[in-house]
Parts: structure tokens; sequence; C-alpha cells
């Protein structure tokens, strides 16, 4: 688990039809997570997640409630 | 594996949940205990759930329902000992508690979840932003000395926030409070008490009928742009709230945003200016660590410390059997002490990031008020921490919990603001 993600193998995915609008991605990744501005929905601003390690993707991906989003390794 | 007399912990977890204000104090030693005897633990018609993993899967799991309901076992143990009277408002209560975007699950709920949510965008909280910071500063304007911290701060905060965010004539919050606490305090109640159920219908539509006042007022004259929003919300084809539904919603809105609140803000002052001082002199000197410290306060001092779920069909919890229209009792407040997840986990730490905790639940019904709440509590330690660093609790020993074991909150917490500093 020592891969980085800007690797470009590491996709970021959310589910906006899942989405909850916990905040609790954006919280931990504010330069990759965001939420529109009518709905308050997940909005993906870096679906690579640049500078990122993948384990912290996958952390933000592990603390949604709504299990909306996903790592895709590619 | 240290060996906890059974017969003990379930003494205990009755005493829990009757509820009882001594044991309110301190829950965290009959917590851990469950947290030894296993995942899950059964007792009576109730699985409480306190490990961390068991909880999570749970909260998720969709043969979970939301908890009041008139299918569960609980319902129906005590609906035939009612008088005819009494049976027909408590069928009227579970009526509306089933109504909410709480008591409903699947596409139900996804669709009224949705129409919610575009009150608590992240646009519109950090709106509110600067009117928080305001309202905290009207507030402690005219304090000095000696302060009862609950009921000339902590109460009054969130639900003028709510009544902004609403439109709801501030100068009515104390009925609103009263009210809202009675809806509150019957989620943990004793069903089978006359008196609780009499109470509960009576503030119940109470409520109602002054809401729907309110909003009849509203639509179609001029009020806030998120009650605005709210009125005019559509979801997908057309889809808005019905005034009911709309009622039901921003009644919900005004229980669940202060009462959580207020205990929350109680059990943050009780925890740093009591049980850990030092951390409180650490704020003040590094402002920046609130949010951590915020999140640390929801892991370890949260005000929620149990959801109630129903199990749609049998199956099994963390090595427990379940049975169909069983309440499983999703002991968050445990789980954020589970050691398997949390290093030291027992231990209060404002520098740690205490997030992962399951304060505001998991899966589709997590809270819609995170954010605000965050921002909130966030506000008035960062205040209070500037303002009055020398603030201590009077008579340290005497702060006293309400009777409720779901919501855990100090009612009185008598404070010394002291010097202030400008």
């Amino acid at each position: 688990m020592t891969a980085r993600s800007s690797d470009p193998r590491a996709e970021v995915v959310a589910d906006r039809n899942r989405c909850v609008g916990s905040g609790n991605c954006l919280l931990r990744l504010p330069d990759v997570f965001s939420s529109d501005e009518e709905e308050g929905l997940v909005e993906v601003l870096d679906a690579t997640g640049a500078g990122h390690r993948l384990d912290d993707l996958q952390d933000a991906a592990e603390a949604c409630p709504a299990q909306a989003i996903r790592v895709v390794l590619t | 594996m240290t060996t906890t007399n059974l017969t003990d912990l379930d003494a205990e977890l009755t005493r829990f949940f009757r509820p009882d204000a001594a044991l309110m104090a301190d829950p965290f030693g009959l917590y851990r205990r469950l947290r030894e005897a296993g995942p899950a633990y059964r007792i009576g018609g109730r699985v409480v759930v306190s490990h961390y993993e068991a909880a999570r899967e749970v909260l998720v799991a969709p043969s979970t329902l939301q908890g009041l309901s008139v299918r569960g076992s609980r319902y129906r143990s005590i609906e035939a000992g009612h008088l005819e009277d009494d049976r027909v408002r408590l069928r009227e209560l579970f009526a509306f508690y089933e109504k909410r975007i709480s008591g409903v699950d699947g596409d139900k709920h996804k669709r009224l979840r949705r129409l919610a949510q575009r009150a608590f965008t992240h646009r519109v909280i950090s709106q509110m932003q600067e009117r928080i910071q305001g309202i905290t500063d009207d507030l402690l304007a005219p304090l000095a000395g000696e302060v009862e911290f609950v009921e000339d701060f902590a109460y009054h905060l969130p639900l003028i926030v709510i009544c902004e965010m609403f439109d709801i004539p501030v100068e009515d919050r104390d009925r609103l409070r009263a009210w809202a606490s009675d809806l509150g305090a019957f989620v943990g109640a004793d069903w089978s008490d006359a008196a609780t159920v009499r109470t509960t219908h009576d503030s119940v539509f109470r409520m109602r009928e002054y809401l729907t006042g309110v909003f009849q007022q509203r639509r179609g004259s001029e009020t806030t742009e998120l009650m605005q929003a709210l009125l005019s919300a559509e979801g997908d084809d057309g889809d808005r709230f019905t005034e009911d539904e709309l009622v039901s919603v921003i009644t919900q809105f005004v229980f669940a945003g202060h009462e959580t609140t207020t205990n929350l803000l109680g059990n943050s002052m009780v925890t740093l200016l009591r049980d850990h001082r030092e951390q409180w002199d650490l704020l003040r000197s590094r402002p920046e660590l609130v949010p951590s410290a915020v999140e640390e306060l929801l892991r370890f001092s949260g005000t929620t410390q149990y959801v109630d779920k129903l199990a749609e069909e049998a199956g099994e919890v963390g090595g427990v059997e379940v049975r169909a229209w069983d309440t499983v009792v999703v002991a968050v407040a445990a789980a954020n002490r589970d050691e398997n997840i949390f290093d030291d986990a027992e231990t209060f730490d404002v520098t740690r990031n205490g997030r992962g905790h399951l304060t505001f639940g998991f899966g589709p019904h997590h809270c819609l008020g995170a954010a605000l709440a965050r921002i909130e509590v966030a506000t008035v330690l960062h205040t209070l921490t500037q303002r009055f660093p020398d603030m201590t609790i009077i008579d340290q020993g005497n702060v006293r919990y309400a009777a409720n074991s779901m919501l855990r909150g100090p009612h009185r917490l008598p404070v010394r603001l002291g010097r202030e500093r400008t």
C-alpha cells in the first residue's frame, strides 16, 4: 500500500445518487472532494487524487457513510 | 477477556434504559463492560451493539430499519397495556415519528432526504458561520461572573440558529424548546407510561399546529432565502414537499438541531474544564486545534449515546441472534471508545483527530446537520477559550445530568466566567 495516488492507475469515483452529503470526504481531502451549491452532494475535483497517498484516498472512501466513493485501480 | 458478571451487566443495562440520571453522569464503565462482553449483547427484546465494526455494519445494513415503528416488538408489547384513548394517542404519535426523515427508509427516505438536503449544503452552512459568531457574541455580551451555562447560553444558540434559518420567530423559542424536549425524551422513554404518552402527544401536536401556522404565513410572502428554497424545493420530475412533510421535516430540524448541540456544548465544557483543564489551556494557546478538538469531543463526549434500529428479519449481529422486529441498539458512544479502532480510546486528546467517530451515525441516515453542529461548537470553543480563558465550573463534583439515556448532557452547569480578555 505504498503506491502513490499520483500513479495514474488510481481513480476516484463518486456516486451522487448514493451520496448523503455528510461532508466526511471533503473534511479529509478538501482538494479532492467538494459539494455542489444546490443539492449539497459530492463532486470530485481531482479524480487522480494528485499528491495524496493511496491509503488516504481509500480512507476517505471508507469514511463515506453512504458508501458512495470508490477508489478504482485500473 | 475479562469476566464480567452477566447478571450485574443486565442490572446495569436495565438501569441505563430506565433511564437513570446518576448513571448518565458516567456511563463509560458500563460501555467498557459491554465491549468486554462481546460485539453485541442481548437484554430482553433489545440487542445492544458496542463494538465499532459491528455498529457500522448495522447502520449500513438495508435489513435494519429506523427504530421507532409500530412494527417493532417493543411497541407491540406495550400497546395492549394502554387504555383505548392512550392507545389512539400512542398510534398517532408513532404515525408522526414514522413520517420524519429519520423515521422512513429506502426510496421514501431518499426522496425526503434529497429535498431536505438543500437546507444544509456547504454554501448555506458557511453563510451561517458569520451569524453563528454574531449570535454567540450577542448571547455572551450581557453575561459576567457566575452564569448558568446551559440556561443562559448553550440552549439558546442552536435554537436561535435554527429559528433564523427557517424563519421561525426567535422569541417563541422557549415554547419550541419545551415541545422539542418532550419529543426527544419520548424516544428513550418508557412507552408503557400513560402520562409520558399524553405529554408527548400534546407537545407533538401543539408544535405541529404552531409550525403549520408559521409556514402558511411564509408561503407567498417574503421569507429567508433558505425557507424559500425549501418551500419551492423540487426534486426529480418536479417532486415537492407536501405541507405535511414540510412540517414534519422542520419539526425534526428543531428537535434534532438544538438538544443535541446544546448537550454537546455542555459535555464539551465538562470534559475540558473539569476533566482535562490542560487541554482547554492548550486550545487557548493553539486555536488552530479547535476543529480537531471538535472531532475528539464528538467522539469522546458526544451527545448521542445510541441509535435504535429495528431488525426487519431474523439474523445475527456480532455473534448474537437477532429475531425479526427486535430493537437493535447501536451504542455509538460505546463504539467510539473501541480500542480496536482508536488507539488509547479511553484517553481524551484534542491533538488526535477523533474523526471516524459514529456520533453522527453512519449509513443513509447520517446526521443532516453535522456540518452545522461542527461549526457551532467550533465557534463557541474558539470564542470562549479566547475571551474567558479562566472560566471554571462551580462545584465541579456536582454536575447533574439529565435522565435521558439516548441524549447525554448536563442539564445544569453553573460556571464562573472569570476575567474577560479582549
